[in-house]
C-alpha cells in the first residue's frame, strides 16, 4: 500500500474472538438507516444487511466446528465494482474508501453483479418505516431512495465527525478516535478500525499478524478488510 | 466510544460543567443533564441509561436529538418538540458492558418506537377482546380483582431483575399484605444459584474470571449466548482469547446443543441431554485419579464419589468421547489458571447436580478467589419461582415476562385468574402499560458484576403515549385498596452513607446519575464453604427417552436473536439471520441429518413435534451439528417451544425444565425458508 497524505482506512476482524453474535449487524442497521425488508421482499432476495455473518461448518459430527466471518464491503483498492459503473457513482476516494454517490447512481446494478463479495444492496423500492420507527433515524446518514445501490461505508459519517472534532481541537486524529458502529458495539472486541498507513495503529498491528488473511485474495481485489484466522 | 470520548460528547453537547467537585475523574467534564425541551435542534445529547432487555443490566449511553411529533394534549393535537432516541451504545464507564452492547440491546429503541406499542390502558371485554379504556376504569378493574381476592390469592409474577423498580414492587406487596414477587421459573437462574449454594455456600451467581484464565471448561452454560450476562462474558472471552501478550486462552464447552459458546469453543463436547452431570463427575474423577489433584477441599461425599467413579462408564453416560473428556481434564490439570463454569442454559432434571459438581471442580483446582478462577457473587439473588402446585391465585400481576417464556404450568394459573399486566401480553385481562425502559428513569442491580454495581439514570425522554410508570400505578392501586406502601429509598441514596468525598447526598446522587451508575471494586473475598449434604452422589442415567412413543429429546433454548422470546417482535431482530440456519423472520426446528434423512426431510419442510404435553409445528433446519436424536427450538418463533414442556422442575430448584421426550412427524408441506446467505440453500448437509 503506497504512502499517502490522507489516512488510509482499513478494518481487521479477529475471528478467534468473534462469537457470531450478530451485534454488529444490528449496530449497522441502527447507525445507517438500513431499510427494513418484508418477508415477501426477502423471498425475492432483496434483504439488506450491509454487514452479514457468513457461517462455515468444518468437519462432521461430533468433531464439528464452525467459523463465523463478518462480511461487509471490503473497500477494495482494485474494486471490481468501480470500473463497471457507467456513471461513476462508485469510486475510491483519497482515503481508500470505496464510496457510493447515491444521487449519481442510476441503478444499473452492474456494480453488484461484479462484486465477488455480494455486499452491495439495491433499493428496489423506496424504503419504508412504519410510524413512529422513523424517529430513530440517524440524521447524519441520508435515506437512500428506490433505484439506488447502497452498501457499507465504514460509517463515513463517523469518519467525518472524527476529523472535524480533531480539527476543532487542533490536534491530529488519534488511533481509535473513529470507530464504525460495528466496531464500537462488538461485545467480544473482535474488530479494529484505523489508519493502515500508520504502522503503530491497532489495525496495522492486527493486519500484520501471522493470522491475517484477506477474503478472496486470489482475485487481486486488494481488500481493506483483514481477517485474523482462528486457532493457536 | 471510549471513556474520553464519552465524557467529551456529553460535555461538549451540553456545554455546562460541574464546578467545585471532588476531584473524581470526569467531574470537570460531566455536564448537568439538559432538560428535554432545551435540547438544541441538530445537536446531539448523550444520556446514561441501563439496558432492560435481559437481567444482565448493561450500562448504556443513549444518543438523543430534538425531533418534533404531534401529540394529543387535552384533546388537541399539538406539534411539540421531543427528544428522539437515535442510538444506544454501551456505557464505557460501566464495568459490565464496558462500552459494548449486543444486538438485542441495540434493538431496544425499536421497543420504544414499535408501531404496535399500546397507546394506553386496556381492559378485556365480555367478548374476550382487549379494548381501550381510561386509566380510571383500568385501575378500577384491577382493584376490583384484587379486592375480590384474599391476600393468598394474589400472585405477583416478575422477571428476575433487581433494582429501583423491584424495590417499589416489594414495598407495594408488603404494604398490601401480599406475598413477595415470584418468577415464572424461567430465566431466573435458580439452577445456578442452587449449584453455587451447594458448591461454595454462596447466594447468587458466581463470577467467573475467564479473562485471566488460560483454560476454560464450560459445562452447560452458554455464557456467550443467552446465559446470565452475554456482553460481560463476551468481553471477558475476547480478552481471554487474544487480549494478552503470548497467552491465548482455550475454551472447551459441553452442552447438548451447538450453541453460541460451542461455536466459539476450541472443542465442543457434545453431551447427551442430561449427560453434563456424568461429564462433570468424569472430569473430577480424572483430576483425582490420574492427575493427583487433592480432594481435601471437597465435600467428603463428592470426594468419595469421584475416587470410586468408573471413568469409562461416566464418559459413556455423558455421551462425550472419553479421549475428549481426558483431554479436558488434562488441560485443566496442567493450566496455570484453569476455571470451570457450571450452569444450565437448557434446564434438565439433573441440572442442579451437574452445575454443582462442575462448580466444585474449581475447589479441586484451587482457583476459588484467585485471578482467572471463580469468585463470590457480586450480590445475592433472592428471587424464587412460583410454586404452581400450591398457588391458586385469582389475581395475578404479570410484570416483565415475555409470553414466550411463560411455561405451561404458569399459563394454567394465568388462565384461571384475572391477569393485570404492565406490558403487552396475550394473557392480560387488564393492561396498565408501563413507560418504555427508555422513558422511565430506573436503576438496576446487574445480575453479575465485578463488584458492587447499581446502573441507570433518570428519565430523559418524554413518554410517547398515555403510559404510566408502574411504580405510580402500584401506588394508585394501593390507594384504591385503602393500603399504603412505603416509598422505597431513591436509587443511589441508600448507598450514600458508605461513600467518601461527597459533600451531601444530592451531590453523590447527581454524580452517579450523570455517569450512569455507581460501581465499586469488591472489597473482601468470601471463601467457599461447600455443603456436605449437596447432590454429590453418582450420576443417574441421563434422561434418554425410553418410551418408544417419544424416541427423541426435545429441548428449548434462548436464541441469539430473540433471547427469551421477548425480542421476537422487533424488526431488526426479526430480520436478523439465525446464525446457524440463516433463517430470517422465524426460528427453525434443528434436527440432525440422520433423523432428517429417516423422515425424508429437507430444510424448510414443516415438522410437527409432539410431546406428552402438546405439539407444535415448525420449519426444519437440518443442522449438521445437531446431536443425534435431539431436536431443538428457540423461544419466540412462530412455534411455541414451551408448549411442549411438561410441568416439571429441575431436582432441587423451582426452575422449569427445558427438555423432554418427543417425537417428530412430517406435516407434508414446506414453508418458504427465507435464508439470507446462500451457503446451504442448495445443498443438503451430509454426515459421514
Amino acid at each position: 500500500m503506497t504512502e499517502k497524505k490522507h489516512p488510509q482506512w482499513a478494518m481487521a476482524i479477529d475471528l478467534d474472538r468473534c462469537t457470531g453474535c450478530e451485534g454488529c449487524v444490528v449496530a449497522c442497521h441502527a447507525e445507517n438507516n438500513v431499510p427494513l425488508t418484508s418477508p415477501d421482499e426477502a423471498e425475492r432476495g432483496r434483504m439488506k444487511h450491509w454487514i452479514r455473518i457468513d457461517r462455515y461448518y468444518e468437519g462432521t459430527f461430533p468433531d464439528i466446528r464452525v467459523k463465523y466471518r463478518p462480511v461487509m464491503c471490503q473497500q477494495c483498492d482494485d474494486a471490481p465494482c468501480e470500473p463497471v459503473c457507467p456513471v461513476y457513482a462508485t469510486y475510491q476516494n483519497e482515503e481508500g474508501l470505496n464510496v457510493q454517490v447515491y444521487n449519481r447512481c442510476v441503478g444499473t446494478r452492474y456494480c453488484a453483479n461484479n462484486c465477488p463479495y455480494t455486499v452491495r444492496y439495491f433499493n428496489y423500492e423506496d424504503p419504508f418505516w412504519p410510524e413512529p420507527l422513523e424517529l430513530q433515524h440517524n440524521p447524519d446518514v441520508s435515506i437512500r431512495p428506490g433505484g439506488v445501490m447502497e452498501k457499507c461505508t465504514f460509517c463515513l459519517q463517523r469518519i467525518q465527525r472524527g476529523k472535524l472534532e480533531s480539527k476543532e481541537e487542533n490536534r491530529e486524529l488519534a488511533d481509535g478516535d473513529i470507530q464504525p458502529a460495528c466496531v464500537q458495539g462488538c461485545p467480544a472486541e473482535a474488530m479494529a478500525f484505523g489508519d493502515i498507513a500508520d504502522p503503530e495503529s491497532k489495525v496495522s498491528r492486527w493486519a500484520g499478524s501471522g493470522r491475517s488473511t484477506q477474503l478472496l485474495d486470489e482475485l487481486g481485489t486488494k481488500p481493506r478488510v483483514f481477517y485474523l484466522e482462528k486457532g493457536a | 466510544m471510549d471513556r474520553r470520548n464519552f465524557f467529551k460528547l456529553v460535555g461538549t453537547a451540553s456545554g455546562g460543567a460541574v464546578a467545585g467537585a471532588c476531584g473524581r475523574e470526569g467531574d470537570a467534564i460531566i455536564p448537568l443533564l439538559v432538560p428535554e425541551e432545551q435540547i438544541v435542534p441538530g445537536v446531539e445529547e448523550w444520556r446514561p441509561s441501563v439496558c432492560r432487555q435481559c437481567p444482565a443490566g448493561c450500562g448504556t449511553i443513549v444518543r438523543v436529538m430534538r425531533a418534533e411529533r404531534i401529540l394529543e394534549i387535552d384533546g388537541e393535537k399539538v406539534r411539540k418538540p421531543i427528544a428522539a432516541v437515535k442510538k444506544i451504545e454501551g456505557n464505557p464507564l460501566d464495568p459490565v458492558s464496558g462500552g459494548r452492547i449486543c444486538g438485542r440491546g441495540q434493538a431496544a429503541v425499536q421497543r420504544l418506537y414499535h408501531p404496535d406499542r399500546p397507546r394506553g390502558p386496556k381492559i378485556r371485554n365480555a367478548a374476550g377482546v382487549l379494548e381501550d379504556a381510561s386509566w380510571d376504569a383500568a385501575l378500577d378493574r384491577a382493584s376490583e380483582a384484587l379486592r375480590a381476592a384474599s391476600a393468598q390469592q394474589v400472585l405477583y409474577l416478575a422477571a428476575a431483575v433487581s433494582g429501583s423498580r423491584s424495590a417499589a414492587v416489594s414495598s407495594f406487596l408488603e404494604g398490601c399484605g401480599y406475598a413477595p414477587a415470584r418468577t415464572a421459573g424461567t430465566f431466573d437462574f435458580e439452577v445456578e444459584r442452587a449449584a453455587a449454594q451447594y458448591a461454595f455456600g454462596w447466594n447468587g451467581i458466581p463470577l467467573y474470571e475467564i479473562q485471566d484464565a488460560d483454560f476454560v471448561l464450560s459445562i452447560g452454560a452458554d455464557f456467550l449466548g443467552g446465559w446470565v450476562s452475554p456482553v460481560f462474558y463476551s468481553r471477558r472471552f475476547g480478552h481471554m482469547r487474544r487480549g494478552r501478550e503470548s497467552i491465548r486462552g482455550a475454551l472447551f464447552h459441553a452442552e447438548a446443543r451447538f450453541s453460541q459458546t460451542a461455536w466459539a469453543a476450541d472443542r465442543w463436547l457434545p453431551a447427551a441431554p442430561g449427560g453434563e452431570h456424568a461429564l462433570a463427575l468424569a472430569v473430577g474423577a480424572l483430576l483425582l485419579q490420574r492427575h493427583g489433584k487433592d480432594a481435601a477441599s471437597l465435600p467428603p461425599a463428592l470426594a468419595a464419589t469421584l475416587r470410586e467413579a468408573d471413568i469409562a462408564a461416566l464418559c459413556m453416560q455423558s455421551g462425550v468421547r472419553q479421549s475428549w473428556v481426558e483431554e479436558a481434564a488434562g488441560r485443566l490439570a496442567s493450566a496455570a489458571a484453569p476455571v470451570v463454569i457450571g450452569g444450565a442454559s437448557i434446564v434438565r432434571r439433573n441440572s442442579v447436580a451437574a452445575a454443582a459438581v462442575a462448580n466444585a471442580l474449581n475447589l479441586i483446582l484451587g482457583n476459588v478467589g484467585r485471578a482467572g478462577g471463580v469468585k463470590a457473587p457480586s450480590r445475592p439473588l433472592d428471587t424464587a419461582a412460583v410454586d404452581t402446585g400450591a398457588a391458586r391465585p385469582t389475581a395475578v400481576f404479570l410484570d416483565g415476562i415475555a409470553d414466550a417464556a411463560v411455561p405451561l404450568r404458569v399459563r394454567a394459573l394465568l388462565d384461571a385468574a384475572t391477569v393485570i399486566a404492565f406490558q403487552p401480553s396475550a394473557h392480560a385481562d387488564v393492561l396498565l402499560p408501563d413507560h418504555d425502559a427508555l422513558e422511565a428513569g430506573r436503576v438496576v442491580s446487574p445480575i453479575t458484576a465485578p463488584g458492587y454495581a447499581l446502573t441507570g439514570g433518570p428519565s430523559f425522554v418524554r413518554p410517547l403515549y398515555d403510559t404510566r410508570a408502574s411504580e405510580d400505578v402500584l401506588s394508585a392501586i394501593a390507594k384504591r385498596l385503602g393500603k399504603s406502601a412505603a416509598v422505597p429509598p431513591a436509587p443511589y441514596e441508600e448507598i450514600f452513607a458508605a461513600q467518601d468525598g461527597f459533600a451531601d447526598t444530592r451531590e453523590f446522587v447527581s454524580y452517579a446519575e450523570r455517569q450512569g451508575g455507581w460501581w465499586q471494586e469488591r472489597s473482601a473475598e468470601i471463601s467457599a464453604a461447600p455443603d456436605p449434604e449437596g447432590p454429590w452422589g453418582s450420576a443417574a442415567a441421563p434422561g434418554a427417552p425410553a418410551a418408544s412413543a417419544y424416541p427423541l429429546t426435545f429441548q428449548a433454548f434462548s436464541s441469539v436473536q430473540y433471547g427469551d422470546g421477548g425480542g421476537a417482535d422487533l424488526p431488526w431482530l426479526r430480520q436478523l439471520p439465525d446464525p446457524a440456519s440463516s433463517l430470517m423472520f422465524d426460528l427453525p426446528l434443528e434436527i440432525d441429518p440422520d433423523a432428517a434423512a429417516a423422515l425424508g426431510v429437507r430444510n424448510g419442510d414443516r415438522l410437527k413435534v409432539i410431546s406428552a404435553a402438546g405439539s407444535v409445528e415448525a420449519p426444519a433446519y437440518v443442522n449438521p451439528a445437531a446431536v443425534p436424536g435431539v431436536v431443538s427450538l428457540g423461544l419466540g418463533g412462530t412455534a411455541d417451544a414451551l408448549a411442549l414442556l411438561p410441568p416439571e422442575s429441575a431436582e432441587g430448584a423451582g426452575a422449569q425444565i427445558f427438555s423432554c421426550p418427543a417425537r417428530v412427524e412430517r406435516v407434508g408441506r414446506s414453508d418458504r425458508f427465507l435464508q439470507f446467505t446462500r451457503i446451504d440453500r442448495d445443498e443438503e448437509p451430509a454426515r459421514s
